[in-house]
């Protein structure tokens, strides 16, 4: 990275993308929903707090003609999104709770893979 | 004209849909009908194509051709033309088509089950076969090529006998396999040379490619070899014809083999005439082979229309061979060999059905002296076998020896163990004649009738007729056979 | 960006996509006030439909954009008329078994005009935010309809199964679209390309992991294998006429998306994703066909089938060009009709039989010649046999891809198809071989809304099949928006 980008901005990417491992490791290896639903909130915070890194920092973006505005935007829509996505999740994790009596997804084998 | 040929059969299945279910007799007229108009168009076609090439001008090129552009996109580089026409090559295989197609529906008189869906598929199988002798662009060429699958597979697998699912996936496994080469092959073409049109590629082959050109060329020849079939993709065949309806044996020999020798003649030589040229010794040994090897396997059999099924491998054997010897004589026969190959065995096919619906069984062993009980049967049956080992005055004699005569001199080797072929053919034919039809009446057998349905009758008359006739004036076919070929060996000649 | 054009005009077809689905909740919620029958809903959600989709023809060759965010030009009418068209089928084909098999049929209506407006704007859109939000509008949607099933209880599992790793997939998304902003410094596609096509060496690893994650997100929208755990599952525990949604418009708006982004801005980075498009594009393909092989439920195997179609859709995403995108969007069409041909014919067996197993259609050429007909065509048509749409657009598709050097990713396409007729020939073998099961060899009739969707379908199979000409001109036209050499 030249010096389009300040030293600042890769310490915010840095602990985003470590967020966003440790969310993306939680969703794929927990086997019970919410603790899943948590692994995807932990991801989408760390996109928002990349998006908001890029926007305040990210040098080049005047040069290219580009718009700091967006990523503030983005991050307000990912977190109306997330709460809309948590809510679907829940309700359907309810449901199948109320038939099945868990919602470890191990255990939720109706289907065959 | 051509396309009202194509059409007809289509138009009759579209008919037989709409028919109730219960109408079986209708049924049988509908196909009746539209089939035989279907053989009449061809035989003006023939006719008419005869008359132009004996006329002054003769034959230039294609004629009757019916062409507009089908799916225009040439702005994407896919242009795909709808174009038919014929030249001396193809207006044969034209008239065995719609003879064949007629003598099928009137063999298929006595079928009984589901006898709507049944003629559906036979007259959209006759389509398809039309389709594939007239087309004149690759990508027409390959859809007919495919269409005539799904026939086929419902033919054999609903209507067939014996382990019938499993030949129609046999069938169908093998033949697709080889077209996916052969698609890939004519993608490349189509690319290379900008035009799908069969004779824009034959005037101006493709000197280069993104792949190398033999690879093209067996690309292409994988479909053939395993449609004619040879060794060693021969083994689907004996399979599919055993367990095929009789009818649907009739077509498979008669036409659908052709469009292997077809598709070698009309695409692989001229479009790829330097690779044909450098391969024509490997061909030259696979005919060989399968001419060997079919006959000696034939003579094993003990069912009889397997008998006549391996005999057709080692019959189209001898039309490769006619194509290996890249020159006018061979190929002229090899062509005389399809058209003469498709009534023998045909008709051989169509003897066989008979005895078996009789007699109700097709081991050889089981049947004795049956001559007695049907001398009609007994007689064609011999007709057909003569003509099959290639007895003079007879269609079989012409092609083949015409074969012998230009390969001789290319392929020596070949030939004479092609030649072995022939003796082998009047072992296996006379043996099994002898077997079946001579010595002592069986009481087994004492009930039989002879052919008596009028349809029988008409059917076995038709190809009798043009078997004797081909037999005995050779012209009717060879002129326009020749001149088929004349282009074709000029190309691959200067190659 | 003062001069933004807010022209609502443009939006009129989602407008009244919106407002029906309004309406429908509201007539739901007051159905027994108002005393309506049970036809009225679907018969509310067609009338909405057949407007929106009669309304996008008006814009017709427009070049015009709302706000820099949705472009109005042939590539979204196109789109446009082909997601109502889905919409519209489903709605006809599938009120009989909504009747019978779901809980709340006015969600059920709202929910899928909704999708579709999301749909809309995935082809639509030209900048990220946008984008992303017509796919979750879309995905949400969906993860609600799928779940909706009263009788079948895999729906309410395959819906969380779905909306989880939905959400898996949405969030590598986002991550993917906020480096793709991070190092163009805009979210509008002009610019990122515009950003790239200066040069992209300094941008190194972060747009390689950005370019990672947004073809995984992507894929998993698309299903494309190895991101394909969901679709079975979700095809099979869905209600069947969202299975066949979800087999058509949720798969064409991913390509509709997949295009136009990497098409517009990240043609300039086609050297560092055109390696792992291929990759995934012939894993998907070979995959797809090959676990299809062993289905024995129709979903499923359909399910499986469609992840093999999207093989095909990937290889021409591969070697974009202005043929193959045109060649892309001939082939997402014919795909839909074929598909929603099989699909129909499906709901109209499950409304009669309740079942869905491959063996169930045993004898169904007895029991149902025409149906057998429809699902035979149907078959052969996505197995690429000819005079169906399936080997036109196929043919177009592998031609496309040979002529834009990839000739080895066409022969695996043919392999990969040449596969696929053999576990279509399953069906059709039980259908036309074995015998009804016992009980059940008496002739049924389709209700006339089943005859009217199979028929339309499939005469528009054999159309396609035998007269592309139409379809290809007008995939052209939307395609040149694209402005690709």
């Amino acid at each position: 990275m030249s010096d389009g980008l300040s030293v600042e901005l890769a310490h915010y990417l840095s602990v985003s993308g470590i967020i966003f491992g440790i969310g993306i490791a939680v969703a794929l290896s927990k086997r019970n929903a919410i603790a899943v639903l948590m692994g995807i909130e932990l991801m989408l915070n760390a996109v928002n707090l990349a998006f908001i890194a890029f926007a305040r920092l990210g040098g080049n973006f005047e040069a290219a003609g580009g718009d700091p505005l967006a990523g503030h935007v983005f991050v307000v829509f990912v977190l109306t999104v997330a709460a809309a996505e948590a809510a679907v999740a829940l309700a359907l994790a309810v449901l199948v709770y109320r038939r099945r009596e868990t919602v470890d997804l191990d255990r939720i084998t109706l289907m065959r893979w | 004209m051509l396309t009202l040929f194509l059409l007809l059969p289509l138009g009759g299945a579209a008919m037989l849909a709409v028919t109730p279910n219960e109408r079986k007799e209708e049924a049988r007229w509908i196909a009746l009908v539209f089939s035989s108009l279907a053989f009449a168009v061809s035989a003006v076609i023939f006719v008419r194509f005869m008359l132009e090439l004996n006329s002054d001008a003769g034959v230039e090129g294609y004629l009757f051709i019916d062409r507009f552009a089908w799916i225009n996109a040439r702005d994407a580089g896919f242009d795909v033309q709808y174009f038919l026409g014929v030249d001396g090559l193809s207006a044969p295989m034209v008239l065995l088509t719609g003879l064949l197609s007629l003598v099928a529906v009137l063999i298929s008189w006595r079928i009984e089950l589901r006898v709507r869906e049944y003629f559906i598929w036979l007259l959209v199988l006759e389509t398809a076969v039309a389709g594939v002798f007239m087309s004149l662009d690759l990508i027409q060429f390959f859809l007919f090529w495919e269409l005539e699958l799904l026939p086929m597979y419902m033919l054999i697998s609903i209507w067939g006998s014996g382990r019938k699912e499993y030949s129609a996936m046999k069938f169908l496994l093998f033949t697709i396999a080889g077209s996916a080469f052969m698609l890939l092959a004519f993608l490349v073409l189509g690319l290379s040379a900008d035009s799908f049109d069969i004779e824009v590629l034959t005037a101006n082959p493709p000197a280069e490619t993104i792949v190398p050109l033999s690879l093209l060329f067996w690309g292409v020849m994988a479909a053939f070899l395993v449609k004619l079939p040879v060794f060693p993709v021969h083994t689907w065949l004996p399979d599919a014809h055993t367990d095929a309806p009789t009818a649907v044996s009739v077509l498979l020999a008669g036409v659908l083999l052709k469009m292997g020798g077809y598709g070698i003649l009309r695409i692989a030589l001229p479009v790829l005439p330097g690779e044909a040229r450098d391969f024509r010794y490997v061909l030259a040994a696979i005919a060989a082979v399968s001419v060997v090897y079919g006959a000696v396997l034939t003579l094993r059999q003990t069912d009889l229309k397997r008998l006549v099924a391996y005999s057709s491998v080692s019959h189209m054997g001898y039309v490769l061979l006619g194509v290996a010897t890249m020159g006018a004589v061979g190929m002229s026969g090899a062509a005389l060999q399809m058209f003469t190959h498709g009534t023998i065995t045909g008709l051989l096919f169509i003897m066989v059905g008979l005895v078996y619906d009789r007699t109700h069984t097709r081991e050889i062993p089981e049947m004795s002296g049956l001559m007695h009980r049907m001398p009609v049967i007994g007689a064609v049956m011999l007709i057909a076998g003569l003509a099959s080992l290639g007895l003079p005055a007879l269609s079989g004699f012409v092609a083949e020896v015409t074969i012998f005569l230009g390969a001789i001199a290319e392929h020596p080797a070949a030939t004479i163990a092609a030649v072995f072929g022939v003796v082998l053919a009047a072992g296996y034919i006379l043996w099994a004649v002898e077997r079946v039809f001579m010595g002592p009446p069986s009481d087994r057998w004492a009930h039989l009738d002879d052919a008596t349905g009028w349809w029988e009758r008409l059917a076995m008359g038709g190809m009798v007729l043009s078997i004797v006739a081909v037999g005995i004036f050779p012209r009717i076919l060879t002129d326009a056979v020749e001149s088929g070929i004349a282009p074709i060996a000029a190309i691959v000649g200067a190659a | 960006m003062s001069d933004l054009n807010f022209d609502y005009a443009l939006l009129i077809p989602e407008f009244i996509l919106v407002g029906t689905a309004i309406l429908i909740i509201m007539a739901d919620l007051f159905r027994k006030e108002l005393g309506l029958g049970r036809l009225v809903l679907p018969a509310i959600a067609a009338l909405g439909t057949i407007a929106a989709g009669a309304a996008s023809l008006a814009y017709i060759d427009d070049v015009d954009d709302f706000a820099n965010v949705i472009a109005i030009d042939n590539y979204t009418t196109f789109f446009r008329v082909l997601f109502t068209v889905v919409l519209l089928v489903v709605v006809v084909s599938g009120y009989e078994y909504v009747e019978r098999n779901i809980r709340h049929t006015g969600e059920f209506y709202a929910l899928l005009l909704l999708s579709t407006v999301g749909a809309i704007y995935m082809a639509g859109a030209r900048e990220l935010l946008t984008a992303y939000i017509s796919i979750e509008l879309l995905s949400f949607s969906l993860y609600v309809a799928v779940s909706l099933a009263k009788t079948n209880p895999r729906s309410a599992e395959a819906g969380l199964k779905y909306v989880l790793l939905g959400g898996v997939a949405s969030a590598m998304l986002l991550y993917g679209m906020s480096l793709i902003y991070g190092t163009a410094g805009s979210t509008q596609y002009s610019e990122i390309a515009a950003a790239f096509s200066g040069g992209t060496s300094e941008y190194g690893f972060a747009l390689l992991l950005g370019l990672v994650l947004l073809i995984a997100g992507l894929g998993f929208k698309a299903s494309a294998v190895p991101f394909h755990m969901w679709t079975p599952d979700a095809y099979e525990g869905a209600p069947l006429p969202i299975t066949a949604y979800l087999s058509a418009t949720s798969k064409a708006a991913t390509f509709a998306l997949l295009l136009r982004i990497f098409a517009g801005p990240l043609l300039p980075v086609i050297d560092q994703w055109q390696w792992m498009m291929a990759t995934i594009a012939v894993m998907t393909m070979v995959g797809g066909n090959l676990i299809a092989l062993q289905q024995t439920n129709i979903k499923r195997l359909l399910a499986y089938s469609s992840i093999g179609q999207v093989g095909y859709m990937l290889m021409a995403i591969t070697t974009i060009s202005d043929a193959s995108a045109s060649a892309l969007l001939v082939h997402v069409a014919g795909y839909l009709i074929t598909n929603l041909a099989v699909f129909s014919a499906v709901i109209a067996f499950h409304n009669r039989t309740g079942k869905e197993e491959l063996d169930d259609f045993a004898g169904l050429a007895e029991t149902n010649p025409y149906l057998a007909m429809v699902l035979t065509a149907g078959m052969f048509s996505l197995a690429g046999m000819p005079l169906l749409a399936g080997f036109v657009t196929k043919f177009i598709l592998f031609q496309a891809a040979a002529s834009g050097g990839y000739l080895w990713l066409a022969t695996v396409a043919v392999i990969a198809s040449t596969i696929s007729l053999y576990y279509y020939l399953q069906v059709i073998r039980r259908m036309y071989l074995l015998e009804p099961a016992r009980g059940e060899s008496g002739r049924w009739r389709l209700s006339p809304a089943g005859y009217i969707a199979t028929g339309t379908l499939t005469a528009g199979v054999f159309l396609v099949g035998i007269y592309a000409g139409p379809l290809f001109t007008v995939a052209d036209r939307a395609a040149r928006v694209l402005a690709l050499s």
